[in-house]
């Protein structure tokens, strides 16, 4: 429901969608933008995920991208597929990653080569 | 007129004693003597000839003889001979005598042939029960039998809801040669020997007044085998007067069928009638008591962490039908009970019987009576039935708490029991004699806990008339530890049916397998497949997991790729279909688990050029210890196993 009026209104830079089982949180900012995912990032997430990375591509396409997953407990295929695409989009996106939970899946499908993964919200916003 | 000519062979004699004429046309002196009948060739029937020189030498030796004729009949020969000069008249009249027998002797074979071919046809068709194998074989019988070119059965039958169908059978045609064309209909040509008016003879068909008068061939359809001789004969039941089919006989030249070939026709068809009869009396009365047997079977109620298959297959040959049944009860108390018997006896008596002692059994089983007490009961019941009869019959009830079989067997094959690491016994051998006969009931217990199996079953399982019981029973054992290492134990109960009887049984077969798999050692969803609906199960299977002391690590990985193979079935499997339902099923037996995914819709192929996407695949692959993908025709079914680390 979140995800339908915030994208029946695409001039709000601001913008939380949520699934059953988890959430992301469009946070604007002056040097980067952050998209902060919790709970579970699986099939019921990712779309509304994806939502929110063309929203803020649109929003704010001159700053870098950050995908936060620090609060995520439950990483599916698809979300991984989310990244990926977002990678595509928006080459200067930075990933934050810690954890078992996390980084086993990301490690497994090898896109910890392909991503620009940082343990932290602050070493990702430093880009370091 | 003439005196009455004496009949037989006195007859002959006489005849042949006044065909001797002297050159004045007067009698003259015959002498007889009877003769050794073999110093003649054998003869058929009755027979005049004249005496050869061979023959005189042997029988009158020395004699002057100017005239001389024999009689005989196989049995008896008789010599006539003269010696005073005679004309040639005795020789004509043998020789027209000989003429005559001849033709009258082959008439007399024919007709004993045709006797002995109906009566072996009547014996072969009487016996018969399989109305497919009879029909077939009288079709065959009677086209041979009138020489006809091709031959055909029309025959009605009664189906199970009581309405009546026609089939056919053919001979001395292909199936094909008729498959085009509709069944006869009721014709002018046809009604005769639908409606039983008797038998329809015709040289040739089709100068018939009744022929080719009906739309839309008016004749025979084009392409149809050209018949002018016809010949067709109504079986008729002997004990209803119902006609329960025709049979239709063609020759394609005109005038083949005779007199002799309708009375062949119609005796076949009188005795596929009476067979006819009896094979339709038979398969009432076996589907009667088949469906009285499944009508009354159970199915088994669900008992936490008790893994229970059962299986009745009814005598799948034979008349041996009906008196076996199995039941599974959930008690009051929370225990289950199993019972299996067996009714000595078949057909409906023994299903009867069989519903009355299974619902005596039932009542006193849900007021909780000990197995001693409630057989004892039961046994009383029986004897008092009007007809005699015993049965035989196994109770055995598991108590969930104290981990125990308790059991008690009324003259019933013992049970066998697997305990977990694998050794099984036999339970319950000739504890008692059957319901009917027995009194006392003893009883015995053993422990049953997480990981035993219980087997009980009829003799049909491991009797056969080619094997013994005792190595029935060694192969049912033996066969057991392949039951118990299939994760589908109905299927494997299955194979172990069909091994065991070799796909056939001449006996009703009961079974029930029972699985002590351990009150969680199963977990199970259906759940709609969509998102939200993965969330909960994904949650249940961690905590099941969790339950089955699965490491934190390995129950996330396990997680994640069950939950994969659900987000590849409803992205894929189920793209079209957004009202699917997902089967998750995880299994653990010992050390190991296996998690099976399965869905009912039809996968699209990942698009490979897509570098986004098609991770799910891989990742189960990396996670599972083992996994395999089966595609069947109406669905998907990823299967995951595990082996999970001991200590």
């Amino acid at each position: 429901m979140c995800g339908m009026s915030e994208s029946d209104s695409p001039m709000s830079p601001a913008g939380r969608v949520e699934s059953s089982a988890g959430s992301v949180e469009l946070v604007p900012g002056d040097a980067v933008t952050v998209l902060r995912v919790s709970g579970a990032l699986d099939l019921a997430l990712a779309p509304k995920l994806q939502q929110l990375v063309d929203r803020a591509e649109r929003a704010a396409e001159s700053t870098p991208l950050v995908i936060d997953l620090t609060s995520v407990d439950f990483l599916a295929s698809a979300g991984m597929s989310v990244l990926v695409r977002a990678h595509q989009q928006w080459p200067t996106l930075r990933v934050v990653a810690e954890g078992r939970v996390v980084l086993r899946p990301l490690q497994m499908t090898r896109l910890t080569d392909v991503l620009d993964i940082y343990p932290s919200l602050d070493a990702a916003v430093a880009g370091r | 007129m003439s005196a009455p000519v004496a009949a037989g062979f006195e007859g002959l004699i006489a005849a042949a004693r006044a065909a001797f004429r002297g050159p004045d046309g007067g009698q003259v002196a015959v002498r007889t003597r009877e003769l050794d009948p073999a110093l003649l060739a054998p003869v058929d029937g009755l027979a005049l000839v004249v005496a050869d020189a061979a023959l005189l030498a042997a029988a009158a030796p020395g004699e002057v003889v100017t005239g001389a004729l024999a009689v005989a009949n196989g049995e008896r020969a008789v010599l006539l001979t003269t010696d005073v000069p005679v004309g040639d008249r005795h020789e004509v009249v043998a020789t027209v005598v000989g003429a005559a027998t001849a033709e009258l002797a082959a008439a007399m074979r024919a007709e004993a042939a045709v006797v002995d071919a109906l009566h072996s046809i009547g014996r072969r068709l009487t016996a018969q029960l399989d109305i497919d194998l009879l029909v077939q074989d009288a079709t065959n019988a009677a086209t041979t039998s009138t020489g006809a070119q091709f031959g055909a059965f029309f025959y009605n039958l009664i189906n199970e809801y009581g309405e009546s169908y026609t089939l056919y059978t053919l001979s001395g045609v292909p199936r094909e040669a008729f498959s085009r064309f509709p069944m006869p209909r009721n014709t002018q040509v046809f009604a005769p020997t639908f409606d039983g008016d008797g038998t329809v003879r015709s040289e040739d068909i089709t100068a018939d007044p009744r022929f080719g008068h009906n739309k839309p061939y008016f004749g025979m359809p084009s392409g149809h085998l050209p018949v002018r001789s016809y010949l067709a004969v109504s079986a008729i039941s002997p004990t209803t007067g119902e006609v329960l089919g025709g049979f239709f006989f063609g020759h394609s030249d005109p005038g083949r069928f005779t007199a002799r070939h309708e009375y062949l026709a119609e005796g076949i068809a009188g005795y596929a009638a009476i067979a006819l009869d009896n094979a339709r009396l038979f398969n009432r009365e076996a589907n009667m008591a088949r469906e009285l047997s499944r009508a009354m079977l159970p199915e088994a109620p669900r008992v936490p962490g008790l893994d229970i298959v059962t299986r009745y297959l009814p005598a799948a040959t034979g008349g041996k039908i009906g008196g076996d049944w199995f039941d599974v009860l959930a008690l009051p108390s929370g225990a289950t009970a199993f019972v299996i018997g067996d009714v000595v006896g078949h057909g409906v008596a023994a299903a009867a019987v069989m519903g009355q002692v299974r619902t005596a059994i039932r009542s006193y089983a849900l007021l909780e009576m000990n197995p001693p007490e409630l057989l004892r009961n039961v046994s009383q019941l029986v004897s008092a039935l009007p007809e005699a009869t015993f049965v035989t019959c196994f109770y055995a009830v598991h108590d969930p708490v104290a981990e125990r079989l308790v059991y008690a067997n009324a003259g019933h094959l013992p049970a066998v029991l697997v305990r977990p690491d694998g050794a099984v016994e036999q339970i319950g051998e000739a504890m008692a004699q059957p319901l009917g006969v027995g009194r006392e009931f003893p009883t015995a217990h053993t422990g049953f806990a997480a990981g035993c199996d219980l087997v009980l079953y009829t003799d049909g399982l491991v009797e056969s008339r080619s094997r013994d019981l005792a190595v029935g029973i060694e192969w049912l054992v033996r066969g057991l530890s392949g039951v118990r290492a299939a994760l589908d134990t109905g299927t494997a109960c299955d194979q172990l049916i069909a091994d065991l009887t070799g796909g056939a049984h001449d006996d009703d077969i009961a079974l029930i397998h029972v699985h002590h798999a351990g009150a969680r050692a199963r977990f199970h969803r259906s759940v709609p497949a969509d998102p939200d609906h993965l969330v909960a199960v994904r949650l249940d299977l961690a905590r099941w997991l969790d339950g089955q002391g699965v490491s934190p690590m390995l129950t996330d990985d396990i997680v994640l790729a069950g939950y994969e193979a659900m987000a590849n079935s409803v992205e894929h499997g189920y793209r079209d279909n957004p009202d699917g339902v997902l089967d998750v099923l995880a299994v653990r037996r010992g050390a190991e688990l296996e998690l099976t995914v399965t869905d009912h819709g039809a996968w699209k192929r990942p698009d490979p050029l897509d570098t986004t996407r098609g991770r799910g695949l891989p990742m189960i692959d990396t996670l599972a210890h083992t996994s395999t993908t089966t595609r069947r025709a109406d669905g998907t079914t990823v299967t995951m196993g595990w082996t999970l680390p001991t200590g």
